[in-house]
């Protein structure tokens, strides 16, 4: 039973059964009951409690109201109690957490006043159970949070204003967007004002206000003016706000600040309008919505026509009509090649994206012009096609060494040209290859390429796949400090046809020098081109011009005056005759002891493909003997042949003479004369005969004799 | 028509003679030894209608065959005259030099034959003159 300290109030009131007051304790709805301050235990509990907490009355008296708490509150509770037992005060109240006897901890208001039991000191505990209403609380709070931080994230700002009223409500945004404090500054209409920016205050006073309607809002986009003067465009939202009737109270709206956008549509318009890709928005019907200037340029029609034009058209192919295009522009692309066709007829090569529905119905297409990337990336090719047909078909030899004469790289034409195995090659020392006599001395040039630009070899051997040493030259271009070469080129021409020709030509030249001087006569190589004359030992050994002391013109200078313009006349008509192979001429020449002598020059020219002489090899060979020898034997033929001639009249005179006799005896016929006379004739005829064929045996004998009794053996033996 | 010889030797002179009278002609004929004796009397010899043959041999003294050819070519009477070269010599560059004359209508070799002479006679230019006085 609960002694109630005894109230003055309570004693003037009218009789009531003090069993009512344990009623009201017991039956009481909210969880009650009484503790001892010194002792903590529970002295006495209501059936609410009992059912809140889940403990039976004989439980819950065997516990302490420490049993009610979570572990880590017991310290804060004793020093709560403590306090309570020293205070003066009879009330307390507060928010704990209380444990149910299942665990589960619930949030509770507790309200105790003190009382008196038999002179102890004990607290009546009323625990109203709040967890509902702090979890409710928690999660109000949590989602204010949210919508602050929505609001500052979104940069959203919300007001309100009653229409009797000049001070606006402000969300904490608000102040955030117009950049105010929110500790001095006061949305009244007079300091709103002055947020705007000049030219947008209209806005505050015209229909945007005026002619709203209630259940519909205004949107409009102004700049604003913060504190600090920065200027911002911002988006508002204004609609009528009304009570429960549905009647106007005030004016409520929202506000964006939508600087950052502005900025970033701007930018995305300058890029839009500035960028060389054409950039073009259709719907599904392909109609054209917007294009840049760059489309514009690129498909050669003017915005005008464009807008007659649907873009399957533009995008058709040119073999179909709009169909094709169509087709193209179905679905979404990334990076295609399409080939376009512009209003002049002309192509253009594209690199094509669409981004269909960027928003809902519109479509994105994007073209970049890769004709001329395709043009030169074909030039490309070819001149990569180009390089390695030099490098790998090609007559040189090219390589990469490393800084050891190692292969780093082999072209194909060590294949074409030595047989050698490029691939086979890598990694080998190149000098191994080297026929050793040559080593040393291409190793001590590799070294010195190391240290300059580039180095050109004498020719030295290398052996080749059947273990042939073949002839080669070789430059070496240092390029190690080239990222994309690190090493040193080689290019080597084999020139072993050449070598073997050029030893070949010095045995040619040997001879040539000895039939110089064997021929006794003066020969000469003339390089036209280069206007030089190279004469054999022969001009000065038959003309007695030594050209270390004469002009190398010494020969034209010395024709016989007579003939000299003759002789150079022909000269110069024969070389600029491109039909003219070889010029014979005679000429008068004083030697170099005065003497004239009879030359006969012969000249071969050698010409290049257009008839001009570049080179002439000639002779000049004195035939003054010869022409005069020449003329003595002439002489002789004449006097022989006349002598031949009168002989075999002389001869033949008398023996005519005996056969016309004898046949004039055969006919018997023969006039006034004997036939003694004529036997007579007859025989002075034939001693006639017989004196001539005496006198012809006595010449020849005279002739032999005059001979010295040599035979040709005596005259021109040795 | 007149028949005129010209030979240095007087024995071929003779037999040519002998030779000619056996073919049967009648015509006169006159024996001379050089080109020049030829030439004086072809130049004093009057009668203008008179044409002659002449057996003209090359080697001769004082003017040969050949000299004698060159001379007549300025005569007025040059185109009254028909030669046959008679000649010892065998080479035939003789005989085609005598026949870029003119006057030249034959070559016979000596010794003169019977035969060549019924030849000269019978020669187209001058046969009309035999046929019809023989």
């Amino acid at each position: 039973m609960i002694q109630v300290k005894k109230d003055i109030s309570a004693v003037s009131m009218p009789a009531i059964p003090v069993s009512i007051y344990h009623d009201i304790f017991d039956l009481n709805p909210q969880p009650m009951w009484v503790y001892d301050l010194e002792t903590f235990r529970i002295l006495d509990v209501n059936q609410a409690a009992i059912r809140n907490y889940g403990y039976s009355r004989s439980e819950f008296l065997e516990l302490t109201i420490k049993d009610l708490r979570p572990e880590k509150d017991v310290p804060e509770l004793v020093r709560a109690v403590n306090k309570v037992r020293k205070s003066e005060k009879n009330f307390s109240r507060g928010i704990w957490k209380h444990r149910k006897k299942n665990g589960e901890l619930i949030d509770v208001e507790i309200q105790a006043n003190v009382i008196y039991i038999h002179g102890k000191k004990t607290e009546l505990v009323l625990a109203l159970d709040v967890t509902a209403i702090i979890a409710a609380e928690n999660e109000k709070l949590l989602w204010s949070e949210k919508l602050l931080d929505a609001q500052k994230i979104a940069k959203l700002g919300y007001w309100t204003r009653r229409l009797e009223e000049d001070i606006s409500d402000w969300s904490v945004e608000m102040y955030e967007i117009y950049g105010r404090d929110p500790q001095t500054f006061v949305p009244t209409f007079e300091n709103l004002i002055n947020c705007f920016h000049p030219e947008d205050r209209y806005l505050l006073y015209g229909e945007t206000f005026t002619n709203l309607k209630s259940g519909e809002h205004n949107d409009f986009e102004h700049r604003i003016i913060t504190e600090s003067g920065e200027i911002k465009w911002v988006f508002q939202r204004i609609e009528l706000q009304t009570n429960a009737d549905n009647q106007v109270i005030g004016i409520k709206g929202i506000i964006l600040d939508i600087t950052e956008k502005r900025k970033a549509d701007k930018k995305f318009k300058a890029v839009f309008d500035h960028t060389s890709d054409a950039i073009l928005l259709g719907d599904d019907q392909g109609n054209c919505l917007d294009l840049n200037e760059a489309a514009v340029n690129m498909f050669g029609y003017s915005k005008q026509e464009l807008s007659n034009l649907t873009l399957f058209y533009l995008f058709r192919n040119d073999q179909e009509s709009e169909e094709s295009g169509k087709r193209l522009l179905k679905e979404s692309i990334s990076n295609q090649i399409v080939k376009l066709i512009r209003k002049d007829g002309t192509y253009i090569l594209g690199n094509l994206n669409a981004t269909l529905n960027i928003i809902s119905g519109v479509h994105l297409y994007c073209v970049k012009d890769i004709t001329e990337q395709m043009e030169k990336k074909k030039q490309l090719i070819q001149s990569e096609r180009r390089f390695k047909a030099l490098v790998q078909e090609g007559a040189d030899l090219i390589s990469i060494l490393d800084i050891n004469g190692r292969y780093k790289f082999v072209g194909e034409s060590y294949y074409h040209v030595l047989g050698l195995q490029p691939d086979e090659l890598i990694g080998k020392e190149a000098f191994g290859f080297i026929h050793p006599d040559d080593r040393n001395r291409i190793a001590g040039l590799y070294v010195k390429a190391k240290q300059q630009k580039r180095t050109k070899t004498d020719p030295y051997r290398y052996k080749d796949s059947n273990e042939n040493y073949r002839w080669i030259v070789t430059t070496v271009t240092n390029l190690s400090y080239d990222p994309a070469i690190n090493g040193f080129v080689t290019n080597s021409r084999d020139i072993t046809d050449t070598i073997l020709k050029s030893n070949d030509l010095k045995v040619s030249n040997e001879r040539y020098k000895l039939i110089q001087k064997a021929a006794h006569e003066a020969i000469y190589d003339w390089d036209v081109e280069k206007r030089k004359v190279e004469w054999g030992p022969g001009f000065q050994d038959i003309f007695g011009f030594d050209l270390a002391l004469y002009s190398n013109k010494a020969w034209s200078d010395y024709i016989y005056a007579q003939d000299k313009a003759r002789i150079l006349e022909e000269l110069n008509s024969a070389k600029n005759n491109p039909e003219t192979e070889m010029l014979v001429s005679e000429f008068r020449f004083q030697k170099a002891n005065g003497e004239l002598a009879l030359v006969e020059h012969r000249i071969i020219f050698l010409r290049n493909r257009q008839g001009l002489a570049i080179r002439a090899v000639g002779s000049l060979r004195d035939i003054t003997d010869y022409r005069q020898n020449l003329l003595k034997i002439q002489l002789q033929n004449e006097k022989l042949k006349e002598i031949a001639w009168t002989q075999s009249h002389i001869v033949r005179a008398p023996l005519a003479r005996l056969m016309g006799l004898v046949e004039l005896l055969k006919l018997g016929v023969h006039g006034d004369v004997s036939q003694d006379d004529i036997l007579n004739h007859i025989l002075v005829s034939a001693e006639e005969l017989d004196a001539v064929i005496k006198d012809i045996a006595h010449k020849a004998d005279k002739l032999q004799r005059s001979n010295g009794g040599k035979g040709i053996e005596d005259n021109f033996g040795g | 028509m007149k028949i005129i010889l010209v030979d240095d030797d007087k024995i071929m002179l003779f037999l040519n003679e002998m030779f000619l009278r056996k073919t049967g002609i009648t015509h006169e004929i006159v024996l001379l030894h050089n080109g020049k004796e030829a030439l004086n009397y072809l130049d004093s010899y009057e009668p203008e209608n008179t044409e002659f043959l002449i057996l003209l041999d090359i080697n001769m003294p004082v003017m040969n065959g050949w000299e004698f050819l060159h001379v007549v070519q300025e005569r007025p009477y040059l185109h009254r005259l028909w030669i046959v070269m008679v000649s010892s010599a065998t080479e035939e560059s003789e005989k085609e030099r005598a026949f870029t004359f003119g006057q030249v209508i034959g070559y016979q070799q000596k010794p003169l034959t019977l035969q060549g002479c019924l030849e000269i006679i019978a020669t187209e230019p001058i046969k009309e003159f035999f046929a019809t006085r023989k």
